[in-house]
């Protein structure tokens, strides 16, 4: 995570130098005491949100874990765990002391396909490798095989394609 | 290590008890000491701030300490129900008098915590919102510097908005330092925000002691017939709901499998606290269960 993080904190002061003041975050959230939802939900669905609509773009801050504390006056922790789910969903990369900054967004894809993509990644192809052994460099490996395959096959494709229609 | 370690410990007013509990309390978390009126939750943080001495039976602070010994004196502020602040004096009397109490009160956190909260110090507290009284006692208690915060129904007298900015301030503080807080209150939605582990007293004895993420996924709410419910083995009833032929029982299991046949829900905190006042009223004195 430490390069990705990294990266994402100097992209952060690249925009920074071109237009957006990235020192504050441009979100805030708001609590529903009556939603029935855990106050950390609260916070993950609204952070996805703003990405999804593009209110927090990649290299921006999530609000500093103090400044929502005083806003909604909630306990510290319940933050952090609402940034560490976040950060297992791969949206943010979080170090003590620095910040919170937003990776990736779920922009192209939507959260119940990437739910499903992940889910069926997981219960098929992986726990097949897994149960073959694999480890995760081996898993990788064959993966990034499979991706420089594909457009190859794609290709070969087009060319039978357009042999055909000539 | 242990903020608070309570053994035997009893308390009696004019040969009525009022506190009779062991209980031991972790450091670094924001504890909701719940219970009905009389149930011992004020004697216990008075105890603890060295205020009052028990009848029997033993309480420590960071594993060793009495209550009343100088180190903790330094190391613990209470902030009391009736805050403790008198009416002639102005604010930067206040902060004196303090400063002439407390050997570890730095003046100038005082000082600086009430100027950012645009509270003149030239103010007499009788001129002070009941919000900026409080927000005044928290200021004298956190000037200790403290590690422990024992706080004894800060917000019952105070407006929503006063309400949430003192809790805000404290969370803020435990935010920005490792200070453990004790909180007593009857809100409900006040204590679930700014908790992490819940104390349960009713009748002076414990109900509940733990982590309020263990209480959450150790408690459900199962919609049943009453024989039904009692026919789960390993099951704790918490709450029997008896208005309706099915109705909403409160179950403590560790283990969901043991619930599959039935339809079940997830209850909030104030649920599951709800449901062991009811319960602990209808066993009167009877002891029912302490979560590990």
């Amino acid at each position: 995570m430490t390069p990705t993080l990294w990266y994402a904190i100097y992209l952060s002061m690249e925009i920074d130098k071109v237009s957006r003041d990235v020192s504050e975050s441009p979100i805030s959230f708001i609590l529903d005491g009556n939603s029935g939802q855990p106050t950390y939900m609260q916070i993950v669905q609204q952070t996805e949100n703003a990405l999804r609509l593009g209110h927090l773009q990649i290299g921006d801050r999530l609000p500093r874990v103090k400044d929502v504390v005083a806003g909604l006056a909630i306990n510290p922790n319940t933050v952090l765990k609402a940034y560490r789910e976040l950060e297992s969903r791969g949206y943010v990369a979080g170090k003590q002391g620095i910040g919170t900054f937003v990776l990736s967004t779920p922009a192209g894809i939507e959260l119940k396909h990437y739910v499903q993509l992940q889910k069926s990644l997981n219960e098929g192809w992986l726990s097949e490798a897994r149960s073959c052994g694999l480890d995760n460099e081996s898993i990788l490996a064959i993966i990034q095989n499979a991706l420089l395959a594909q457009p190859i096959n794609r290709e070969k494709v087009q060319t039978r394609q357009d042999r055909e229609l000539a | 290590m242990n903020l608070l370690t309570a053994q035997n410990l009893k308390k009696s007013y004019k040969g009525k008890e009022v506190l009779n509990c062991n209980l031991s309390l972790p450091v670094g978390k924001v504890i909701a000491l719940v219970g009905p009126n009389g149930a011992g939750k004020s004697t216990l943080l008075n105890i603890a701030a060295g205020l009052v001495a028990p009848t029997s039976g033993s309480l420590k602070m960071f594993n060793s300490f009495d209550p009343g010994s100088d180190e903790i004196r330094s190391r613990v502020a209470f902030v009391a129900q009736d805050v403790s602040l008198h009416d002639s004096l102005t604010v930067a009397e206040m902060i004196k008098v303090s400063g002439c109490l407390n050997r570890s009160f730095t003046a100038d956190i005082a000082r600086q915590r009430i100027a950012d909260l645009g509270i003149g110090l030239k103010k007499k507290v009788k001129e002070l919102s009941g919000g900026q009284r409080a927000q005044v006692s928290l200021s004298l208690a956190l000037a200790k510097n403290p590690d422990a915060l024992l706080l004894d129904e800060p917000t019952a007298a105070l407006d929503p908005l006063a309400s949430h900015e003192f809790l805000a301030s404290v969370m803020q503080t435990v935010a920005e330092t490792e200070i453990s807080v004790i909180f007593s209150s009857h809100s409900m939605s006040d204590l679930a925000r700014v908790s992490d582990f819940v104390t349960l007293l009713a009748h002076g004895q414990l109900q509940l002691n733990t982590d309020i993420d263990n209480v959450l996924s150790s408690h459900w709410l199962v919609r049943s017939t009453v024989s039904d419910i009692n026919a789960v083995d390993d099951a704790d009833i918490i709450d029997i709901d008896t208005n309706a032929v099915v109705g909403f029982h409160l179950i403590r299991s560790e283990d969901e499998s043991k619930l599959r046949s039935f339809e079940i829900s997830k209850p909030s905190l104030e649920q599951i606290v709800l449901a062991y006042l009811r319960n602990s009223r209808s066993h009167d004195l009877k002891q029912v269960g302490e979560v590990k």
